[in-house]
């Protein structure tokens, strides 16, 4: 009896172990169009699109930067990597730029899969997903760990 | 009950076609973006903001609203659910090459409404350069730090932006243009601007202007976690109109001047048309993701006695404890424009002392009526109950200098000496 609940505890628990572990590791990383003369942006430069300061590559062609909205684990941490702030501050920030007027945030879109399917074909986007989903039809120009550490 | 005069003149119906122009070509767009097969979804975005509010207060001499917009006030023993809510809708479209329209309307608390007052925004933007945007249509005054997203109660920690600060200014936005300027600079990002435009005024129930000049440049420049901006902006009173009695008294006082001279200046302090207001300003934000330490300070220098010349600031300190944000500020305004009385004269004839002592006390009345010089600390707290809704609730104590209650109405007799008010406040916001 007594086993037979923890096997089904065990059962229950370790595959969301995995999955939360999972999650935690998820490990954001900036992606372009392969077609984007641009090979890499530093911190800053993310920044500038991120943040609504900068429409355009520093090469001068426009970019359109891309949220994601079911995977907020990975948009809260690419958001911390990236300016030290939470979501919560991060909108608020966008609601000031947003409704003066003064500029739009990124596009939204679902997840990892619908966001390489943008990236894909415009060679204006530019975006965060998780690592793990990365492949040759996209190009990665900004790792966290390889190009800088956390703001804080 | 006075009413306000109102005035028609030819440059409002300018004013009026322009707006409908700026309207059609926003609802034209998206017909053009149809008849080319775009998806409508790539191009098009609504969002909006809102906030759900209860405020309350102490005095049952000193009725409170946040600014000098005609809106209903709160006394003691009522709570009131308008006075910060506040509902905005913007819809903002994305076009090839770069070009934007963005409409935004705000429903809100006012006693005196046009229909032209919902439209905070409509305009068409444009990047010419990389670093250079410009838009034309009805924009948003940036005057101060907060001047074009002060409806946004998510976007700042504060229940209400500082009453000394955000309050004496009776106008949001403008129909014009601006160009904006945005080159790297030491390391941080600097942001020249710089508009022209005409706008509409609505101040403390008895003065109008409509159509007013207004032009500005400011400068900000963001690097890590530092904001500094400075601002200097210019406003011409066109057009002004006033209630009645203000009229029927100004009038009087110009028909006596011939013989009495201090009549002319009493009756020349009551007028604004063709004034000047200039503020001066200058600003800074650190936030580093867990302190937001915010201040500003303006100088606010006019020709008019209708809207006397001050100076105010503010200081504000937060401290980010997970999702709550304890804060506390402080906000002074101080009239630099002496209070000034004219005295009735003496010797007059006796049929006419009582009329012209009427007639001088009205006038020197209406010329105090305007003066602000009060300070509110405030101590409250914001909680990020989820990263799109926030609920803050705000404890203010004002200490209003007699005869400097115009950021207050009161109903007779007028309140003497200084009054100490407390504002109590729970505001529900959230962005969509």
């Amino acid at each position: 009896m007594a086993s037979n609940t923890l096997k089904r505890v065990l059962f229950v628990f370790i595959p969301l172990l995995i999955i939360t572990t999972a999650t935690a590791l998820a490990e954001p990383v900036v992606i372009v169009n392969v077609e984007n003369k641009i090979s890499t942006l530093s911190r800053e430069e993310i920044i500038d699109l991120f943040m609504g300061r900068y429409n355009n590559f520093p090469d001068g062609h426009h970019a359109q930067p891309c949220n994601q909205v079911d995977n907020m684990k990975l948009t809260g941490q690419f958001y911390k990597l990236l300016t030290g702030k939470n979501v919560a501050q991060i909108n608020a920030y966008w609601a000031r730029l947003l409704f003066s007027g003064r500029a739009t945030p990124p596009r939204n879109f679902k997840d990892d899969k619908a966001i390489i399917q943008e990236v894909r074909t415009s060679p204006d986007s530019i975006a965060y997903v998780d690592r793990q989903s990365i492949d040759d039809t996209i190009k990665v120009i900004f790792e966290f760990q390889k190009n800088s550490k956390s703001p804080q | 009950m006075q009413t306000l005069g109102t005035k028609n003149s030819k440059q409002t119906k300018k004013h009026k076609i322009f707006l409908i122009k700026v309207c059609l070509l926003l609802i034209l767009q998206p017909s053009l973006a149809i008849a080319n097969n775009f998806n409508l979804n790539d191009f098009f975005m609504v969002s909006g903001f809102a906030t759900l509010g209860a405020t309350t207060t102490d005095s049952d001499e000193l009725g409170f609203r946040p600014t000098l917009y005609p809106s209903k006030e709160v006394y003691a023993g009522e709570i009131l659910l308008t006075t910060d809510s506040v509902l905005g809708v913007q819809l903002d479209g994305n076009f090839p090459d770069s070009i934007t329209s963005t409409v935004q309307l705000v429903f809100q608390n006012r006693t005196k409404y046009e229909l032209d007052e919902f439209v905070h925004l409509a305009f068409i933007g444009a990047t010419p350069a990389h670093n250079v945007k410009i838009r034309l249509g009805r924009i948003k005054a940036d005057i101060y730090m907060l001047s074009d997203y002060r409806d946004v109660g998510f976007a700042y920690p504060w229940a209400r932006p500082i009453v000394e600060f955000y309050g004496p200014i009776p106008f949001q936005h403008y129909d014009g243009f601006d160009i904006r300027y945005s080159p790297d600079f030491a390391g941080g990002n600097l942001q020249i601007l710089a508009f022209i435009g005409v706008t509409d005024l609505n101040a403390a129930d008895w003065v109008c202007s409509k159509n007013s000049p207004i032009y500005g440049v400011n400068i900000l420049f963001e690097k890590g976690n530092w904001q500094f901006r400075s601002g200097l902006a210019q406003l011409e009173y066109n057009d002004v109109s006033t209630w009645q009695t203000v009229k029927e008294l100004k009038d009087a006082l110009i028909e006596i001047s011939s013989f009495l001279p201090s009549a002319g200046d009493l009756a020349a302090d009551l007028d604004a048309e063709g004034a000047k207001t200039t503020y001066a300003s200058f600003g800074s934000i650190y936030d580093d993701g867990n302190w937001i330490l915010q201040s500003e300070i303006s100088l606010l220098d006019t020709d008019t006695r209708l809207f006397p010349s001050s100076m105010q600031g503010y200081v504000s300190a937060g401290r980010r404890i997970g999702a709550f944000t304890p804060y506390l500020t402080y906000g002074i305004i101080e009239m630099t424009t002496a209070s000034k009385k004219i005295a009735t004269p003496s010797g007059l004839p006796p049929s006419l002392v009582t009329s012209v002592d009427y007639l001088y006390t009205k006038a020197n009345f209406f010329n105090s009526l305007v003066r602000m010089n009060q300070q509110t600390l405030s101590l409250g707290v914001r909680w990020d109950i989820t990263d799109k809704t926030d609920l803050k609730i705000q404890w203010s104590h004002s200490r209003v200098q007699e005869n400097s209650e115009g950021l207050w109405l009161w109903s007779d007799p007028r309140p003497e000496g200084d009054r100490n008010v407390n504002i109590f406040t729970i505001n529900l916001d959230f962005i969509f």
